[in-house]
């Protein structure tokens, strides 16, 4: 197979890029969108998640969680107290934070949300915070969800 | 086959009719026993419960919602498998979003069936059927028949990490992506039948969607036609595996249909693979083009987030074949913007058609040819390219027909929605225009 004949293409790739400026921006935001920070309360509610599917990142004061489209990556985290966690929309659609159960923590509107943004969200004490996109997922964990286990 | 009532009343008739005439004469009548088809049973919407949401909560797995005629303004969320939420009348059953909600109807459990009835006005979509990949979660069947979404602020009916799955007979328009998605699923066994696109940036898209067959279904006045393609920003990429037969794909060069950007560059095209494999394009009339008929194209990039680096998928063993093309500016064309110019595998042959890009493009990529031809500077096309006109507010698009709902949606059988079912592509010839 012929290796890319990067001269001749470079013409090319750069009206490629023109053209297709908006896929690129919408691409670009992800790497330096505003961010926004959601206060906290604290939940009652307990999720029958397997222990297994929980990523462990506890000890880890700042962790990260893509947003995509349709999903959380990853949807479910275990942290430890006071564990800042930062949401980035990296997809190409609207998406939003939404607590599962009202009041536990301070979601993320759409509006502050838009693909490109990030959002800080600090939860509470020990534990389980679910949480979901309202457009792409639901309240019983189906669809975009997840849930984040805090451990003391 | 069942009768309707007013022919059991027809024989019911000309049981009494001798009674009536000369009692000399024998008559001899041919009673043909007949069932008078019966209600399917359901769930009925107000009747039993006052909105479409309180019916499904209270349904059962299997059940059937049968919705009467109104303008429901609620978001309905499915999580019970296998029911069949069914409008007693296609264009009078209404789910109104009013430009505040979100979904008219999304959809997370298996073998769901959503038939005969309107979703307008949704700022996101108007059936949302999804699993979730990032918990290894896959929807599996899925239907959506006679439905006519538009005015949604994304998709009209959009399938996402869901495989078996059918849309048939509906409409979708004024979206500001596509009227038809199909995403994100590796096995999707995806059929799109009998569908009409029109006044939306994409008839229909389908992105890291393998194994999907759009078939004798109509894509015209939108910005662009038929779009599978292949982005790194979604998981199982490429696209490696559609089949497009017996469409009729007319003027997308719509600048009265919404554009939300992710694919403004396809403007103006009828089919666009973009970045996908292994697509077969078979017996389509493609017609009326600012830019081509059928292109076969690396584009659009995405960024990848293993580096992030922007990309394109390579597209590589693609058919182009048998199709009628006409008044495009290039009928044909085959562009690589991120690879050499060698045919990769694509090919295109036996199609009816003037312009090609490049030019003599059936003898250079002749079906079954070197799959390392260099077929020289392919950056040419780039500069006749046609951009697309400024976006337009979705919510204006001007609100579609009255169109042929199910023929007997108070008595057809309710079926959940499982695997759709084979079609005979070979039996399918190039349509003519409607």
């Amino acid at each position: 197979m012929k290796q890319p004949a990067l001269t001749r293409h470079s013409e090319r790739r750069h009206l490629g890029r023109v053209i297709f400026a908006g896929v690129f921006c919408l691409a670009l935001m992800g790497c330096g969108g505003s961010s926004t920070t959601a206060t906290t309360a604290g939940p009652t509610a307990t999720y029958k998640i397997d222990s297994s599917k929980y990523v462990d990142m506890t000890g880890t004061a700042t962790v990260s969680i893509n947003v995509v489209d349709n999903t959380f990556e990853p949807s479910f985290i275990k942290v430890s107290v006071g564990t800042k966690l930062v949401f980035t929309n990296n997809g190409r659609n609207e998406h939003n934070i939404t607590a599962v159960e009202e009041g536990s923590f301070t979601g993320v509107k759409q509006s502050d949300f838009s693909p490109g943004k990030a959002a800080d969200i600090t939860v509470g004490g020990v534990g389980e915070y679910g949480f979901f996109c309202s457009i792409h997922g639901t309240k019983k964990l189906n669809g975009q969800s997840g849930v984040i286990q805090v451990v003391g | 086959m069942l009768k309707t009532p007013a022919a059991i009343g027809a024989g019911l008739l000309l049981l009494l009719l001798p009674s009536c005439g000369d009692s000399s004469k024998t008559a001899t009548l041919d009673v043909t026993t007949t069932v008078a088809p019966k209600p399917i049973s359901a769930i009925r919407v107000p009747a039993d419960q006052k909105s479409i949401q309180a019916a499904v909560d209270v349904a059962k797995e299997g059940d059937v919602i049968l919705v009467a005629k109104g303008t429901y303004k609620e978001s309905v969320t499915v999580e019970t498998k296998n029911l069949v939420i069914r409008g007693e009348d296609r264009n009078d059953v209404v789910i109104d979003g009013e430009f505040t909600r979100e979904n008219g109807i999304k959809v997370f459990s298996d073998g769901v069936a959503v038939e005969n009835l309107t979703v307008k006005n949704h700022t996101s979509n108007g059936i949302f059927f999804t699993g979730d990949y990032g918990k290894g979660v896959t929807l599996r069947g899925y239907r959506a028949s006679y439905i006519t979404a538009s005015n949604n602020g994304l998709y009209g009916v959009y399938a996402f990490s869901a495989e078996d799955g059918m849309i048939d007979h509906s409409y979708g328009s004024g979206h500001p992506d596509s009227a038809f998605y199909v995403g994100q699923c590796k096995a999707c066994n995806a059929l799109l039948i009998d569908d009409t696109a029109e006044n939306n940036m994409l008839g229909y898209s389908g992105t890291n969607s393998t194994g999907v067959t759009i078939v004798k279904s109509t894509f015209s006045h939108n910005r662009a036609g038929i779009v599978p393609n292949s982005l790194y920003s979604e998981q199982f990429g490429p696209n490696s595996g559609s089949t497009i037969v017996g469409n009729i794909v007319d003027d997308n060069n719509n600048p009265a249909a919404p554009d939300n950007k992710s694919f403004s560059v396809a403007f103006g095209n009828g089919i666009v693979v973009g970045g996908g494999s292994k697509i077969v394009i078979e017996r389509n009339l493609v017609t009326n083009h600012k830019n081509v008929g059928v292109i076969v194209t690396d584009l659009p990039t995405s960024k990848d987030p293993a580096d992030g680096q922007e990309k394109s998928f390579k597209p590589e063993g693609n058919q182009v074949r048998g199709n009628t093309v006409s008044d495009n500016q290039f009928d044909l064309a085959y562009l690589t913007a991120n690879f050499a110019s060698s045919t990769f595998g694509n090919c295109f042959e036996k199609n009816e058609f003037t312009t090609s890009f490049p030019k003599g493009i059936e003898t250079k990529m002749t079906c079954g040819a070197d799959p390392s031809t260099d077929l020289g500077d392919l950056a040419g096309i780039l500069s006749s390219v046609v951009p697309g006109p400024p976006d337009i507010d979705y919510r204006k698009v001007a609100a579609p027909p009255r169109l042929d709902g199910m023929a007997d949606p108070l008595t057809a059988p309710a079926v959940p929605a499982a695997a759709p079912p084979t079609v005979d592509l070979a039996s399918i010839a190039v349509p003519t225009k409607k």
